[in-house]
């Protein structure tokens, strides 16, 4: 029986014996998982811990005191952590829309292509990502500079004003996003491209005899296949977005006029300027309650367990 | 006609739904678009970085310097420990991205394929643990990093790296795809769990392995802030660390920043094109159909 | 027999004598190591080639190879921190129980947090005397200095304006007298005349905040008020300032537009590419044109002068005082406590500190600020007649980031923001200063 193409995944199996369950198969479990875990546990959920426990501190060099919920109460008063909740939140559902957006474009139109030409592709939108993150910023910071910048020299032609892209309120975080949308999704783009390649053939033979148009056969068959691959850059791509950064740090510091202050900044600028750990924790966790609860939604709604 | 022409030149063959010639049209142009605009910004560090001195703050710029010189390469690989920065960081990557891949497809591969009791809340546990930014966590980790006695030391710079939740993460899409029914025949001819894993499940994830180990060694390549905090002698430093001193000696010498910035990137290219083979391409399943 | 037993005996008891007391020397001298950070600072030690370029790593490691020589028992280790990242470097540090001994660097947070060593104790009389009076005050917090003052005054922003010579003659305008200085409207009418001859006369950049705050202590305005409890620049004063810089801009036109997104070194480059006629700094931007100049960044060499900034009469001259210097963290051994002072003191004293004379700052000793000649700009201006203007702008120095026990770092965003809105119009002199205020007052003194 072969199955259509809407449910690939309900391919009947044999009923799991009872070899494939129990105490033995646990130890196997935890046994791939040790090594791993024994690192992570020491030097990932060690730390983390600590950083949740300094929430509830004040926490200095020679003095620590307990303030409960202190911290938190601030944050909740801040009214910059506020700009830089909404700033972070316009910026990640921006980004992330269409950075993937565009992965999911080009890995779609690459995906006919001959071998040669997907790996020139491939290897074009995904080398400039190799170049480290503070020098992108910098390049980008030459490209926008008002007075000598490529973009301002780029609209000379078409005989417009020169713009102050990152010193006005109005373009300075469009155009942070927009350099994070044009150089981002390399990555992306190889990840999509090889899970695209992995859909069966047939798959697609059969939604064509099935009479399907272009779009039925990417929303019925390409879509559902390549799930894993989406939910995952989904939520680590949210994630990541959310705690942006170092664009911020580099190009604008935070301006203008607090324009570009992002979650993650403020929390720095806590830290380690005004030296206040237990505050910028007490941040840091409200950010985290925030990309947890994005990160639930978005598993409910590209989890599902799919195979072939 | 049109596929006549394009057949097996631009297009593959085999693909069962290659586009028209309309469709090719607008494809490949939105394509050569987005590529030339990610392109630019790389072409502009290149050239700046083999521009003389004095000529980068042109208004407009040059498409292509009048005399190119490579002495803005040469000024920064003379620099003083220059190579120790490169050994670093080579160090770093190396051993960080293959211990990545073993831990990460290890954990994957328990989390994708073997139900144990505690899988569930385990997983949710990498999740989480990916939600807290680096900033927070940087002074516990130090904090226990310098108790532990590994401060300035190769062990410091790479041993909180070692275990990435996002490494797992991938690991467990990966060989979540591969069908079950591979590993349940495997297991009823008699392979225990540690055969499976390295005779049928590594072989079939090899462009899962081989883009995990390209980002994990272009990411750890590019790390800043750690190995800045975690050295104290100017050997220690990592490639990163080392430029960032050199750009500050010179601000708004654009010139000799882009030369560092070229030459920081050069191993990553070369590593990415020796490997490219493995992850670009792409492995069909097709294993077990019908 | 007897003649050997008491050979032997001499030998044992010069023996017993000399051995015993190296054993004391040693005890009073124990093996220690100092470690300091500096972030980079160009200054060529003695020995070095002048026409080449030092990378930051020269200096440190010459202080501490010539420490290292006068003190055979101590090991100095030294480790320049790049800007980018000093933050965290320093705050984990701290933190983590793990600081340098000295550091070039000052926050008075440190001090409310107990990290920092009091200075008083190690301060000679003649110290005090040749440090110049509020260098030293820079570092006193609560009754006690903290901080051993290296560099007086930055380079000259906030405190004095550079001209350039020649496009001061194709305009037909006369430089002003430097030591008299010049009032307001004097500025005015002369910058008005660049603009007829085609040129700007000056860049304002909003996050500059040096020279933003000179221009805003024109007419009077202080930052803070007296007592360093509230913020004071929303002032009738300081909104009549920002007033007048937001005409400069817009109505003068004498200022470039987009001024909301410029910094200080869109304002250097204005200068050095001839697009306005005026800048700002003191010797060491003098010494940046020179080094631009060799470094082939800069082709036409400019001949500049210092100005004081422009006063109004019934105010007088304000320029900005500051200088920075060396932190010594808390010790817990005696002996490396003092050890670590005597190398805070080394750094800074006579001698050395007059290495700064290689980057052209002023040091903050008197005796060392009297053997400057500053050679290396001869080229470019009169320099002892510019460190004449320079030292006498400084004398009315105040300072325009708040006491030293303040911490500015906590209000820089704020101030930025604000110099943000009103240049682009966003907002009025009034509510522009009137939002800092309101903003720097909640964030520095919680209300």
């Amino acid at each position: 029986m072969t199955p259509s193409p809407a449910t690939a995944t309900a391919t009947p199996r044999p009923p799991r014996t009872r070899r494939g369950r129990g105490p033995r198969r646990d130890l196997w479990g935890w046994f791939f998982v040790a090594p791993h875990l024994i690192v992570f546990a020491l030097f990932v959920l060690l730390p983390v811990a600590f950083a949740v426990v300094l929430a509830f501190l004040d926490y200095r060099p020679m003095r620590v005191t307990w303030v409960g919920l202190d911290n938190f109460e601030r944050v909740f008063r801040d009214e910059l952590f506020g700009r830089a909740l909404r700033n972070t939140t316009v910026f990640t559902a921006v980004v992330v829309t269409f950075w993937l957006g565009k992965a999911l474009l080009i890995a779609y139109l690459i995906d006919p292509l001959a071998k040669g030409w997907q790996t020139f592709f491939k290897s074009a939108f995904y080398l400039p990502g190799v170049t480290s993150s503070i020098i992108i910023s910098l390049i980008w910071l030459w490209i926008f500079n008002p007075s000598f910048g490529l973009l301002n020299a780029f609209i000379a032609l078409f005989g417009l004003e020169p713009v102050s892209w990152l010193g006005s309120t109005r373009t300075a975080l469009p155009s942070l996003m927009a350099m994070q949308i044009i150089m981002g999704g390399g990555s992306s783009i190889v990840l999509l491209s090889a899970a695209m390649s992995r859909i069966p053939r047939d798959l697609y033979e059969v939604a064509i005899l099935d009479g399907a148009s272009r779009g039925r056969v990417f929303g019925q068959v390409v879509v559902p296949l390549i799930q894993p691959t989406l939910l995952y850059l989904v939520v680590t791509g949210t994630i990541n977005t959310f705690q942006v950064f170092e664009s911020v740090y580099v190009m604008t510091q935070g301006g203008p006029q607090f324009a570009t202050t992002t979650v993650v900044y403020r929390i720095y600028t806590t830290a380690f300027q005004r030296f206040d750990l237990g505050y910028a924790s007490a941040q840091a966790i409200v950010l985290f309650a925030i990309t947890m609860v994005l990160a639930a939604i978005q598993f409910r709604w590209l989890g599902r367990d799919v195979e072939y | 006609m049109w596929r006549r022409l394009t057949r097996g030149r631009l297009f593959d063959p085999d693909h069962p739904m290659p586009p028209g010639p309309f469709g090719s049209f607008l494809g490949l142009g939105i394509l050569v678009a987005l590529a030339v605009a990610i392109s630019v910004p790389m072409y502009w560090m290149v050239v700046t970085a083999i521009t003389p001195t004095g000529m980068t703050a042109k208004f407009p710029p040059d498409l292509f310097p009048a005399d190119p010189t490579l002495r803005n390469l040469q000024e920064i690989v003379q620099r003083r420990h220059f190579w120790n920065w490169v050994a670093n960081s080579t160090f770093m990557a190396v051993v960080l991205t293959l211990a990545t891949l073993v831990l990460g497809s290890m954990a994957g591969y328990a989390f994708a394929k073997i139900p144990f009791k505690g899988s569930r809340p385990l997983f949710w546990l990498h999740i989480v643990a990916m939600m807290l930014p680096f900033e927070v966590i940087l002074v516990p980790l130090f904090i226990l990093v310098s108790r532990m006695g590994l401060v300035d030391t190769h062990a410091g710079l790479v041993v909180p790296l070692l275990a990435s939740p996002f490494a797992v993460f991938l690991m467990k899409q990966f060989i979540q795809t591969l069908p079950t029914e591979l590993m349940d025949s495997a297991r009823i001819d008699g392979a225990n769990e540690f055969q499976i894993y390295t005779l049928v499940v590594l072989p079939l994830i090899r462009a899962g392995l081989a883009f995990l180990g390209i980002i994990t060694f272009v990411n750890t390549w590019n790390v800043f802030v750690w190995p800045l905090v975690v050295t104290r002698s100017a050997e220690m430093r990592t490639l990163q660390v080392g430029l960032a001193l050199v750009r500050e000696e010179v601000p708004l010498f654009y010139a000799l920043h882009m030369a560092g910035a070229v030459i920081a990137a050069a191993p990553v290219i070369l590593v990415f094109f020796a490997f490219q083979r493995y992850f670009l391409r792409g492995v069909t399943v097709g294993a077990v159909k019908g | 027999m007897r003649k050997l037993l008491l050979v032997v005996l001499m030998v044992l008891v010069a023996v017993g004598f000399v051995v015993p007391s190296t054993a004391f020397a040693q005890s009073s001298e124990p093996e220690i190591t100092l470690t300091w950070w500096i972030n980079p600072w160009r200054i060529r030690p003695p020995g070095f080639p002048a026409d080449e370029s030092p990378t930051g790593e020269e200096f440190p490691a010459y202080i501490s190879e010539q420490f290292m020589e006068l003190h055979p028992n101590v090991t100095v280790e030294y480790e320049v921190v790049p800007n980018a990242g000093f933050d965290e470097k320093v705050t984990t540090a701290i933190f983590a129980g793990s600081p340098p001994d000295v550091l070039r660097w000052w926050n008075p947070t440190w001090v409310y947090d107990g990290v920092l060593e009091p200075i008083d104790d190690y301060l000679t009389d003649e110290d005090r005397a040749d440090f110049i009076d509020y260098t030293l005050e820079a570092g006193y917090v609560d009754g006690n200095h903290y901080m051993w003052p290296w560099n007086n005054s930055n380079n000259g922003m906030g405190s004095t304006l550079m001209l350039n010579v020649e496009a001061f003659e194709e305009a037909g305008i006369p430089l002003p007298d430097p030591m008299a200085g010049w009032t307001i409207d004097e500025f005015m009418d002369v910058a008005r005349q660049f603009k007829d001859a085609g040129m700007y006369a000056i860049t304002l950049a909003a996050s500059d905040n040096h020279n933003m705050l000179a221009w805003l202590h024109r007419f009077g305005a202080r930052t803070m008020n007296e007592e360093a409890t509230e913020f004071t620049l929303n002032s009738p004063e300081g909104v009549r300032a920002l007033q007048l810089m937001i005409e400069m801009i817009n109505i003068e036109e004498i200022a470039p537009r987009g001024a909301e997104g410029l910094g200080v070194y869109d304002a250097i480059d204005n200068l050095h590419q001839e697009r306005a006629a005026m800048g700002y700094g003191g010797i060491y931007e003098i010494g940046r044109i020179d080094r631009y100049v060799k470094e082939g960044r800069l082709e036409n060499p400019l001949e500049v002068v210092l100005a004081p900034f422009p006063h109004d009469p019934t105010v007088g001259p304000v320029a900005f005082q500051t200088s920075g210097g060396f932190v010594v963290f808390r010790q817990t051994d005696d002996y490396k406590r003092d050890m670590a002072m005597e190398f805070a003191r080394f750094v800074t004293n006579p001698e050395n500190i007059a290495l700064l004379e290689d980057l052209l700052y002023i040091t903050a000793r008197k005796s060392a600020n009297a053997q400057l000649t500053f050679e290396r700009v001869q080229a470019y201006t009169d320099v002892q007649r510019q460190v004449e203007v320079y030292t006498n702008a400084i004398d009315y120095g105040v300072a325009y980031f708040g006491p030293p026990t303040f911490d500015w770092g906590i209000v820089n965003d704020f101030f930025v923001s604000a110099m943000q809105a009103a240049f682009s119009g966003d907002m009025s002199a009034q509510q522009a200063l009137d939002e800092f205020v309101r903003q720097a007052n909640a964030a520095a003194f919680g209300r």
